[in-house]
């Protein structure tokens, strides 16, 4: 047992360090700007990075538990040598989850230092909508209080990420790589994103609903709302009322899912099977095979290979757009709904495209840069830049014109209320862009480290840093780029189309050679080491 | 102009502190078959990888079809047909689509010879390649690297996690077309037995450098086991070329390259001797393995009075 620990901590070492450093930055950053701009809404702000780190620890450490030994080639080893196979599963999901709970821990804990000596301060709970107060007008909390919703919202991002690292890994089983176990985890989270919420739209409240969907999902007993003004922002909070209840109530269900995970490991699939191919219950006929599709040329060749590979993840993210619209509009009744879909599409394409764009340009790299398919393409006569700039630009087009442009094509003469999230001149000129700053970001990310889901991470956590240090400073937030959108369109809904305001040309004009930097950048380090 | 299709001439390479190659030289005349012979790690995937181009080498230079790859891989690529081991293509790909994906990146591309062969080896054309077992992903892998008519094979290990079934079939199919086109071929394995009855000559790569070269027959011929009496031996110097002694009772069993002068010693001292004809693979086991401090030695005088 100590040697099965022993070597638990060997494995997972690294990301608990890292993890460590990100929160103990969040709870800083979150102590720093609260000291600058006194908004009384610390908790709020810890809160909101406690939650986005959960999320993406959840996906890096369910990769990991599902996947780490077949990817390293050692199940085999593992399950010969003389110890229950239950005994080491339990020991790696119980490591994934304390490497994912110390950290948000640990951030929790300075945070909570600086409220109880009284440096900071936190604003009384959010009141019911009818009577909001903007939080520097609310009074100050208690400090049994401001520890309490912390404690509160420290708990449930713990139980937030341990339910997705869970449910990641025991599903992850069934899959065949740390990548798929990532884009798996994106979708999921993505999911919990917009399901969460439904509980709190509205003015009134069901406590023992909340309670109870509260058990299944532990990130719906909390919900962010950010303000803002022309001198920074913040995040106001508000938590269910019997989330404690919920919180203990999670935790049998947690349980149970990672004993299916313990059960399971090692015996999904054979051994012997690692690296084959899975047993195929339902195969697509291959019907590109039986058309002989011409390609006279290398080029032809190789934008037939990328679309192949390019435009079924672009369609499964436009799916994924459309669903979580739907489901968002779920309430909407009468002849409207279809309406409405179109209208709010624009708003989903925004973020899941992010995320979207994130998926495909890891995705498209990582096999083509792998040992095994990537020896084979090298060995044939594709010369490296031509086989890069056309999975670039093939993979990047198909992402926009599938995402934005269908996006633009369907919502353009969509009904107008008028409301934020409609299709307008704004997003055309700027959501484009900025996915494709993501794409490019996963895509350097990816060529520089080999592996997808840490290109992923890469893209994510370098946008999320560069965007927080632009909104700290009262002289530079305005040069976020979705400040810049959310002006451009503030703008056009009252009635001024001009790209010329508001920094558009200085902040996309960067945005845009930010992206041909980082293609450049994964041009060089995609090439194999000679 | 050289006249082999394959030159190297003083390669090295060094990963790290890690020599892999040490001025590893080799000429492989055209139409001939050559095996590279080397235990895992002596360096011929490296040296493979370099004749391609796919990495660099510290020293030294390469030759392939009288072009450098160094300067020019992709040409070297497109005239080169190259199976490496444990190689992968793309799973989604059903190997009818991989072969029209290839066609337009080699200018000698023969559509209806890939199909033949994808009939001839079994290899069912539209099932995905993911799913085709390991010995139809080897032959397609085979067919690729041959529907391109080229003059010069590499072939890196490519039956290596086949199991000797198939890697006797493979052989075979292998045997078949080199027999009829008259390629230059490379051809890197340590299962010895696969590659003693396709390789003309034989190059034998050990801790990084060409221990041994030459025609299969000329090192059947010059490297023998020659049985002979320990006591006679006790009064004899090491004989030239000595790769490997092993004593067995009052005889001594001594493995030796250019094994015809020290035969005519033997046959000089009239002394009873046997010489045995010698495998592939026992001749490569002697280079590679062999020790000759077996040989025995004079006691000196103080240890013998002691």
């Amino acid at each position: 047992m100590k040697s099965l620990i022993w070597k638990q901590w060997r494995e997972s070492r690294f990301h608990f360090y890292v993890f460590c450093v990100w929160m103990l930055l969040a709870a800083l950053y979150a102590i720093a700007y609260e000291l600058g701009h006194h908004y009384r809404a610390v908790v709020g702000s810890f809160s909101t990075s406690a939650m986005l780190f959960s999320t993406v620890a959840a996906i890096v450490l369910a990769a990991r538990a599902a996947q780490g030994e077949r990817t390293d080639r050692t199940l085999t080893f593992t399950t010969s040598i003389p110890v229950s196979i239950r005994l080491v599963a339990t020991v790696r999901i119980v490591g994934a989850i304390l490497t994912l709970a110390i950290p948000i821990a640990i951030g929790a804990f300075i945070v909570a230092t600086s409220l109880a000596l009284g440096w900071l301060e936190q604003a009384t709970p959010r009141p019911i909508p009818a009577e909001y107060a903007q939080m520097p007008q609310r009074t100050v909390a208690a400090a049994n209080i401001a520890l309490e919703q912390l404690a509160s919202v420290s708990c449930i991002a713990m139980l937030g990420g341990v339910e997705l690292l869970v449910v990641l890994s025991l599903y992850g089983l069934y899959l065949r790589s740390q990548a798929q176990v990532g884009g798996l985890g994106a979708v999921l989270a993505l999911v919990v994103l917009v399901i969460a919420e439904p509980m709190w739209s509205g003015s009134t409240r069901w406590p023992l609903g909340q309670l109870l969907y509260g058990i299944v999902l532990p990130q719906s007993l909390v919900v962010h709302w950010g303000y803002g003004n022309s001198t920074g922002g913040y995040v106001d909070h508000e938590l269910a009322l019997y989330r404690w209840w919920s919180v203990m109530l999670a935790l049998p269900l947690l349980a149970w899912i990672a004993w299916g995970y313990v059960v399971r490991y090692g015996k999904v699939g054979s051994v012997d099977r690692v690296g084959k191919p899975s047993r195929v219950r339902f195969a697509m006929p291959a019907l590109l095979s039986r058309v002989a599709i011409p390609l006279p040329t290398r080029w032809s060749a190789l934008l037939w290979l990328e679309l192949r590979q390019s435009l079924p993840l672009a369609c499964y993210g436009l799916l994924l757009a459309i669903l979580v619209t739907v489901v968002g509009k779920l309430g909407q009744t009468g002849t409207g709904f279809v309406e409405a879909v179109r209208g709010e599409l624009p708003h989903s394409v925004f973020f899941v495209g992010m995320l979207w764009a994130i998926v495909v340009g890891s995705s498209l790299y990582s096999t083509d840069l792998g040992e095994k398919v990537g020896g084979f393409r090298r060995s044939r006569p594709i010369p490296h830049a031509i086989w890069f700039w056309n999975k670039f630009f093939i993979g990047l087009a198909a992402m926009l014109l599938v995402m934005d442009g269908t996006t633009i094509l369907v919502s353009w003469n969509a009904p107008r209320t008028y409301s934020l999230s409609e299709m307008s001149y704004a997003y055309i000129a700027c959501m484009p862009l900025l996915h494709a700053l993501f794409y490019s970001l996963a895509v350097m990310g990816t060529c520089l480290f080999r592996r997808p889901l840490i290109g992923g991470v890469l893209a994510v956590l370098s946008y999320s840093a560069v965007s927080i240090a632009l909104t700290t400073f009262p002289g530079t937030m305005q040069l976020d780029p979705l400040s810049v959108y959310n002006d451009l369109l503030i703008t056009e809904r009252n009635g001024v189309i001009d790209f010329t305001q508001h920094g558009y040309p200085l902040v996309y004009g960067v945005l845009l050679a930010m992206a041909a930097i980082f293609s450049l950048v994964s041009l060089r380090v995609a090439r194999p080491a000679i | 102009m050289s006249q082999h299709a394959i030159e190297i001439k003083g390669l090295a390479k060094s990963f790290g502190q890690r020599k892999v190659l040490e001025d590893v030289s080799l000429a492989i005349p055209a139409g001939q078959t050559l095996a590279l012979l080397g235990r895992n790690g002596a360096g011929k995937s490296t040296t493979i990888r370099i004749l391609l181009g796919l990495i660099a080498a510290d020293q030294g230079s390469v030759s392939i079809d009288g072009i450098d790859p160094a300067i020019n891989s992709t040409q070297v690529l497109s005239r080169v047909g190259y199976l490496a081991e444990d190689q992968a293509m793309y799973p989604w790909m059903t190997p009818v689509e991989l072969s029209r994906f290839l066609a337009p990146f080699y200018a000698t591309w023969d559509a209806k010879l890939a199909g033949d062969y994808l009939d001839r080896f079994e290899i069912p054309k539209l099932t995905k390649i993911g799913q085709l077992s390991k010995g139809q992903s080897v032959k397609l892998g085979l067919v690729l690297a041959l529907a391109h008519r080229p003059q010069i094979v590499v072939l890196d290990d490519p039956a290596m996690g086949l199991d000797p079934i198939a890697r006797k079939e493979f052989n075979r199919d292998l045997v078949e077309h080199l027999q009829a086109s008259g390629a230059t071929v490379l051809y890197s394995s340590h299962l010895l037995e696969e590659v003693e009855a396709v390789a003309d000559a034989v190059a034998i790569l050990d801790g990084g450098r060409i221990v041994r070269s030459g025609s299969t027959e000329s090192i059947r011929d010059e490297v023998k086991q020659i049985l002979l009496p320990f006591d006679f031996a006790l009064a004899k110097p090491k004989p030239d070329g000595l790769l490997d002694v092993r004593r067995f009772d009052d005889r001594l069993a001594i493995v030796v390259d250019k094994a015809s002068s020290t035969i005519q010693d033997l046959s000089a001292d009239a002394v009873d001797f046997d010489v045995v004809d010698l495998r592939l693979d026992e001749i490569f086991e002697a280079f590679v393995i062999g020790r000759t401090q077996g040989w025995p030695s004079q006691p000196k005088h103080d240890q013998a009075v002691a």
